[in-house]
């Protein structure tokens, strides 16, 4: 069902992308994807659209009349949890935020998404659970998102990419202290996470409190320099063409 | 020609009217609508435009625009050009570039215009004063034409041609498809969109085997080869310069500062390289190229001065680079603040797209900036810039610390660093120096898949996932490991500054007359 509905959405956002009539459309395909979050029990099969959250933010740029702050809101939250767990590197939430007025970031719990946002970007990980913990007091008369801080599959991606945050430096390190930046209460629901993760956890023991990151690129010793080369044209075209002039000047 | 006959009669005065020189042309509808465009963009450039200047200027596209797509679903009706359509890719790139400067300059007439006529109102620092006469009627003007330079429709023009070629092989058709995605990605970047920016440069940078080849104009020469989308745009260096330096400020306000540097390395170096040999005299418009130039080195003076990876840029860009800001990258590493000055100097003027409400501006509150500025669209964007830039000089302490061991215990260089929360200042830094970049671009490990995310989407594309940084570091039970990063020894760039120098040093010594 939620398929059919990204392929319609992406296929009205090639012909129609600019329309502010289609502003209906994407704010209820953005509820859909935050209910998905909220609901489902499995996977969600697609809990996350930036294209289509963009579009709307971006509509809502060009037309603030119809611009409503509880949508800005949910593409935000959504930005903040699945940024950089869809693609590492991304920065979702901070380039919808350059398309947000300041004064529409004004009211929560928009300022809480963006410390949020800061304090999962300077990888504080403990801090960024207690306030992200917070919105669910912050969000007003915001309840989908309220709803979404909850959520079981929003917590799972966003402890995922801290996962694989802490792998990127770590080789090993103390089972307690990961277990603590991934907020987990419950030992079975930490012990779940860490086996479905096997390509980036390769090991951890309670007893010992230990855990060992599987071998990456960035949590091994790097050994080897490379040699490469090569002279593109552009290089030397400027030289070669400095030295004609020089010559026919000096004929 | 056109520029050669402007200059000797019609310098500082406007071109006859369509109505007049129609009789000369057979009344043909698309000449005179090309003719008018031109010789109105010719009027914008030597007064600034009264308000009723730039709506003409609106209908003006409207109309030329209108009559080319008819002209293209004729095209693709029939399957034939009867040749109405004949445009050069320098013409075309003209035209679609003026189309978004005009739009541009409404898009910050119309706000100002709205704000200071809003001073005027209950509540405004003029409100005891009388609006002025020019003011009230540019208010009128706006209030009448509400939907003049809207950015749907601009947007929509570009779309409209980029999707026009995808049903027609004819070659001028090819080139508005092209300059359309320059000219979109333009505007996106000027409305903070930066995503939106790349994803336009898509159709041109397209690095696929099955890249269309774009045939060349009728009347071309023999020996004339169908280009590649790129090799078009490149033909055009107005074009080309407008792409890069876009590109590079999307590159660096998405943090792919590697990609950023790529780019706009590349482009200062062919500069560089072309304002010694006295290439872009000729080239209209290259008064700008200097101005252009200049803002890219304080790009890359950023940038650069941010990713501590050496050889990011030529050694000749490095010069410029601290020839013209090497004593603001002093302050900024002695602990001031510089970063911001710097942006605001190079970054594009973005602008507010909506459409102000102009009853609003004789309202109580309009003075007190209930209304859109010209200031907003830029102080949101410097504001999630310096955001960026915010702790790198924390960043930079912590960098300095570790190049001097090669493994040292977690708790030693928390002492050493005296930062608070030190172990996610360690995580923090490698997070944001792990960027995506191209793998056209990258060198080294950067054409790798990221690996540890699982992100298999990557090793797809043309991105991946790398580091600009110029050490290596992980932990292994509470000790930091430190190597430097993956070298590349590159030697080709030491011999041809070497060779350069010394072409120099034989010119210098051939002139000395014994």
């Amino acid at each position: 069902m939620m398929n059919s509905k990204a392929s319609e959405i992406a296929a009205l956002l090639k012909t129609e992308k600019y329309n502010p009539e289609i502003i209906p459309q994407l704010e209820s395909y953005l509820e859909s994807q935050v209910q998905q979050n909220v609901d489902t029990t499995d996977s969600p099969a697609s809990p996350y659209d930036s294209n289509a959250n963009r579009t709307l933010v971006k509509l809502y740029q060009f037309f603030p009349q119809n611009a409503q702050a509880q949508y800005i809101v949910l593409a935000a939250a959504l930005a903040l949890v699945y940024g950089t767990a869809t693609k590492e590197g991304s920065l979702d939430f901070g380039s919808l935020g350059c398309l947000i007025n300041e004064s529409m970031k004004k009211e929560e719990p928009y300022p809480t998404l963006i410390r949020c946002a800061d304090l999962l970007d300077s990888c504080q990980f403990s801090e960024f659970w207690s306030v992200f913990h917070s919105i669910e007091n912050n969000s007003g008369d915001y309840e989908m998102v309220s709803k979404l801080s909850k959520s079981f599959h929003a917590k799972s991606a966003l402890r995922k990419s801290i996962l694989n945050t802490l792998s990127l430096s770590f080789k090993s390190t103390k089972l307690s202290y990961v277990l603590g930046q991934l907020d987990f209460e419950k030992d079975n629901e930490s012990e779940v996470l860490l086996k479905g993760e096997s390509d980036v956890v390769e090991q951890f023991n309670d007893a010992s409190d230990s855990i060992i990151f599987t071998d990456n690129i960035e949590n091994t010793k790097r050994n080897k320099v490379n040699l490469e080369g090569g002279i593109d044209y552009g290089m030397i075209r400027g030289l070669v063409m400095s030295n004609q002039v020089k010559r026919a000047t000096a004929e | 020609k056109f520029r050669e006959l402007t200059a000797k009669y019609f310098e500082k005065s406007a071109w006859p009217s369509p109505q007049a020189v129609s009789d000369e042309c057979g009344g043909d509808e698309l000449f005179l609508a090309l003719y008018k465009e031109l010789t109105q963009r010719h009027l914008h450039s030597i007064a600034r435009p009264a308000p009723k200047d730039r709506v003409e200027g609106w209908h003006v596209y409207c109309s030329l625009f209108d009559l080319i797509l008819q002209h293209i679903a004729q095209i693709q009706t029939s399957g034939k050009n009867d040749g109405a359509i004949f445009l050069l890719p320098e013409w075309v790139f003209d035209i679609l570039h003026e189309f978004v400067y005009q739009f541009q300059g409404f898009c910050q007439f119309r706000t100002t215009t709205f704000t200071n006529a809003a001073k005027y109102g209950p509540g405004g620092t003029n409100q005891d004063k009388q609006i002025p006469h020019h003011l009230a009627e540019s208010m009128d003007v706006l209030s009448n034409n509400r939907n003049t330079w809207a950015v749907e429709k601009v947007l929509t023009y570009l779309q409209q041609f980029n999707h026009a070629a995808e049903s027609t092989r004819v070659t001028s058709v090819q080139y508005l498809a092209l300059f359309a995605a320059v000219a979109q990605a333009r505007l996106e970047c000027l409305l903070g969109d930066y995503t939106a920016s790349l994803d336009a440069l898509s159709l041109i940078q397209s690095t696929s085997n099955d890249v269309q080849l774009i045939n060349p104009p009728r009347g071309a020469e023999d020996d004339a080869k169908p280009l590649t989308p790129a090799e078009v745009v490149d033909s055009v260096f107005a074009a080309k310069l407008n792409v890069a330096y876009h590109q590079g400020v999307c590159y660096l306000m998405l943090r792919r500062y590697k990609d950023a540097s790529f780019v706009l390395g590349n482009i200062c170096s062919t500069m560089q390289r072309g304002f010694k040999a006295g290439e872009y005299k000729s080239i209209p418009g290259s008064d700008q190229f200097g101005k252009l130039f200049d803002r890219m080195i304080a790009l890359l003076a950023i940038i650069t001065h941010a990713c501590p990876e050496t050889g990011l840029v030529e050694d000749g860009i490095a010069r410029s680079i601290r020839e013209k800001h090497g004593k603001q990258l002093s302050k900024i590493e002695a602990g001031e603040e510089g970063y911001e000055d710097l942006f605001i100097y190079a970054c594009p003027k973005f602008i507010t797209p909506s459409v102000p409400r102009y009853e609003l501006a004789s309202m109580e509150g309009a003075g007190a900036g209930a209304g859109p500025s010209n200031q907003d669209a830029y102080k949101l964007q410097v504001k999630h810039f310096m955001n960026e830039m915010a702790n790198q000089q924390t960043m930079r302490k912590l960098r300095s610390y570790m190049k001097l061991y090669t493994s040292i215990s977690l708790e030693k260089l928390g002492r050493l660093v005296m930062e608070e929360d030190f172990i996610s200042l360690l995580l923090s830094y490698k997070h944001k120096m792990r960027q995506i970049e191209s793998s056209t671009n990258s060198s080294g490990s950067g054409g790798k898949p990221s690996s540890g995310s699982g992100d298999e989407s990557a090793a797809s594309t043309s991105e991946s996932v790398g580091t600009v940084m110029d050490i290596h570091y992980f932990i292994n039970d509470g000790i930091i490991h430190v190597d430097e990063a993956e070298k590349l020894h590159r030697f080709e760039n030491y011999f041809m500054s070497q060779i350069s120098q010394s072409i120099d040093v034989m010119a210098n010594i051939d002139s000395i007359s014994v």
